[in-house]
């Protein structure tokens, strides 16, 4: 049998042209494209471009999300609201998620995994899954909760702050 | 300090350093940007890379990275399987390498080149796979200019961008003028994109710009543009497939930032438009702004958040539905007194979609805050009282309230510490009224600490003895107490010679409400870190922890026993 060779027809040519991966491939060309001419076109001043170690960063932010979780499995709510900004949005509605939860449940176990970092100037988001455990008051029935949550922390001159949470919030009922 | 040299790693001669970093690294030594760099560093806030000026005059500096292997087995007892522990049985390995790789090149240039990996067969570390990048970054910055690739982290403003893309990113400075942009996709991780794991999110494509335009040294304006839209067919696991329609995000902002002396103002407004299969095009609004004032002994702060329902954008920090606003400051009223205060009104809608209509949940909340120095004449004893509540009015016109109150005392020296804390918790809720209750806490801790250091010379030994116990009573309105108790008491030891050992031991019970036996806690854990040389070290660990002895629903036993060996480069 030998082997199928494709033609160029200008049909099969303008079915490629118009097809959405060339599109795709063209649009992100583009913006690569532009982004390095960007960065070399001539710059007027110099600025300091140096960012702190990406290692430091992700190490106090993964510090700081563990920090976040032990202080609301130990039942320290309060200590807990000290690493939510104050300009964080949505905070007291993630405050309240905290202290219902904590009444209606005990023993609270909250395991994580698949932790990854993007890592950001001062900033570090946290990508991770979460299994929560924790025994339902008042018929003390163990249950198990999960997902996968986005934490979005931020250096500042207080230390390490929470200032945004995508997906599941594992501190939710 | 030759030991010191021999550890530095030469970005000329290492082959990874000329595969990444060509051209960084020049014949002429200029020591005043390599400072100017480093210092910028030190500002920041990150650890100073060690820049040392060779008599050729080139420049080396420091490679960063630690690996760690452990090697652990875990023997598990659960009742109610992975309910109850999210361990296995089972002999497992788990290693995880870091490295931070910059050069400082004599034009001032930082070349970079970020990697963190982990590897383990263990499922409650790694759930889907046995190696995964935590983090993938290379990228160059000079004095006007910085691009990366890899994990790249935009983050543009409140409403506009500020989430993990894995693409590119570049920002460059024309005198008072910034240009970034970004793009790439945001995906679940490196592997899931490479279809080494299922997917179970939609492939996103994004790509943002800002321009930022400083009017003065304080003033800044600027302006974004991004938009994103789903892969239709990038779903790949059997049982998600067809769940999730794709859609297309755009999003536009413009805002100013404020900074000089004590002032401090940022605000923003944006506008967006969301599409997605099957479902009607829709169009939000959000407008964010957030001040401060620090002054030397007072700290005041405001802001106001309206994020329509109908808002979508590609930060992370925008939650939608969300209008509120905060006063809130910080008072050193005197050198031993300490205030703050917080107030705040929240009010949470949900989307009007698919005929169901938009609810409104609307919460008031406030906290105050002291803390006490006692000053010279009681060295070492703070106290600290703290009050915060919220009052909840939910869609149905039921009301919940929110009260949490907590005392304390502490003491600290260096050979004691001590300490008592005192909380108490009341939670109301119409719509919940069988979860109702005050709960009250004790919590009562003391450590001692002892060393051979002297006033001419340093500890070569510490020994740390810390013991604590805490009561927490939960009343519940509609009948019936549950207690809970804990306890542990903890040896730390640590000699600059032989390494650190660490055994905790710990304990408690909850009672039930149902007059069933209560539910016991037992566990001890012992760690013992012996260093093998100024870089690498082992250590021994072992946890044994028993919960609710005996309940055939909730019991668990967990036995974890491991070596782990590091080496830090």
């Amino acid at each position: 049998m030998s082997p199928t060779i494709p033609t160029c027809s200008p049909g099969r040519l303008a079915r490629f042209c118009l097809s959405r991966r060339l599109r795709f491939c063209l649009h992100r060309c583009l913006q690569c494209c532009a982004l390095a001419w960007i960065c070399l076109l001539p710059g007027a001043q110099a600025q300091g471009a140096a960012a702190p170690p990406a290692f430091e960063l992700e190490q106090g932010a993964r510090g700081a999300l563990n920090t976040l979780i032990v202080a609301y499995a130990g039942n320290q709510p309060l200590l807990a609201e000290t690493m939510l900004d104050e300009a964080m949005i949505g905070r007291q509605i993630l405050v309240d998620q905290m202290r219902t939860s904590l009444n209606q449940q005990a023993q609270i176990q909250v395991s994580l995994r698949d932790v990854r970092s993007s890592i950001g100037d001062n900033v570090v988001a946290v990508t991770f899954s979460w299994e929560k455990r924790f025994l339902q008051i008042p018929a003390m029935t163990p249950m198990l909760r999960s997902g996968r949550a986005i934490f979005m922390w931020q250096r500042s001159a207080q230390g390490w702050r929470l200032v945004g949470i995508s997906g599941d919030s594992p501190f939710a009922l | 300090m030759n030991n010191k040299k021999k550890r530095l790693r030469s970005f000329r001669c290492g082959p990874l350093a000329l595969l990444v970093f060509a051209g960084t690294a020049g014949a002429q030594s200029q020591p005043n940007s390599n400072e100017a760099i480093a210092q910028a560093f030190a500002q920041a806030g990150g650890a100073t890379p060690q820049v040392v000026a060779q008599p050729d005059g080139s420049t080396r500096i420091e490679w960063h990275g630690n690996a760690t292997v452990d090697v652990y087995g875990n023997k598990i007892n659960s009742a109610g399987g992975t309910t109850t522990s999210p361990l296995t049985s089972g002999t497992f390995g788990r290693s995880v390498f870091q490295s931070d790789l910059r050069g400082i090149g004599p034009g001032g240039d930082v070349s970079q080149f970020q990697l963190g990996m982990t590897f383990s067969n263990d499922r409650s570390v790694l759930s889907q796979t046995s190696h995964q990048i935590n983090n993938l970054q290379l990228g160059r910055a000079g004095p006007n200019y910085q691009i990366s690739v890899g994990d790249v982290m935009p983050n543009f403003s409140t409403l506009s961008s500020a989430l993990g893309v894995r693409g590119l990113m570049a920002s460059r400075q024309f005198g008072n003028t910034g240009v970034s942009g970004y793009t790439g996709v945001v995906a679940e991780s490196w592997e899931a994109l490479g279809e080494q794991i299922y997917r179970n999110q939609l492939v996103r494509e994004v790509y943002g710009v800002k321009v930022d335009h400083a009017i003065t040294p304080g003033l800044k304006v600027f302006a974004t543009g991004q938009e994103g839209s789903d892969r239709s067919d990038s779903i790949t696991a059997p049982g998600v497939i067809g769940t999730l329609q794709p859609a297309r995000v755009r999003a536009g902002s413009g805002g100013l930032t404020y900074q000089d002396g004590p002032w401090q103002l940022s605000t923003e407004a944006a506008m967006s438009g969301y599409e997605q299969t099957g479902l009607p095009g829709r169009h939000g609004h959000a407008f964010v702004a957030d001040g401060s004032w620090r002054g030397t002994t007072v700290t005041l702060r405001s802001g106001f958040h309206d994020i329509d329902t109908n808002f979508v954008s590609l930060s992370t920090a925008a939650q939608a539905g969300i209008k509120e606003g905060y006063v809130g400051g910080d008072w050193t009223a005197a050198s031993w007194l300490s205030l703050g205060s917080d107030l705040r009104r929240t009010k949470l809608a949900t989307l009007d979609f698919a005929g169901i209509p938009s609810t409104i949940t609307r919460t008031d909340s406030g906290s105050a805050r002291a803390t006490v120095n006692l000053g010279p004449n009681w060295p070492g004893w703070t106290g600290n009282l703290q009050q915060a509540e919220s009052r909840i009015f939910d869609a149905l016109g039921q009301r919940a309230r929110n009260e949490q109150s907590s005392a304390g005392v502490n003491y600290a020296s260096p050979t004691w510490t001590s300490g008592f804390n005192y909380g108490l918790s009341k939670v109301r809720s119409a719509g919940a009224a069988l979860s109702d209750s005050d709960t009250e806490s004790y919590q009562l801790m003391l450590g001692r600490s002892f060393s051979n250091a002297n006033a001419n010379e340093p500890a070569s030994w510490t020994l740390n003895l810390n013991t604590s116990g805490g009561m927490q009573r939960q009343h519940l309105l509609a009948g019936g107490d549950t207690v809970t108790t804990n306890y542990s008491v903890g040896i730390s030891g640590q000699n600059t010679r032989y390494g650190s050992l660490n055994l905790i031991f710990t304990g408690g019970e909850i009672t039930q409400l149902t007059g069933l036996p209560a539910l016991r806690q037992r566990g001890v854990q012992l760690e013992a870190l012996h260093p093998l040389s100024a870089r690498a070290a082992v250590k021994v660990y072992s946890r044994d922890i028993q919960r609710n002895i005996g309940d055939p629903l909730s019991g668990a036993t967990e036995r974890v026993t491991g070596i782990q060996l590091s080496y830090t480069l």
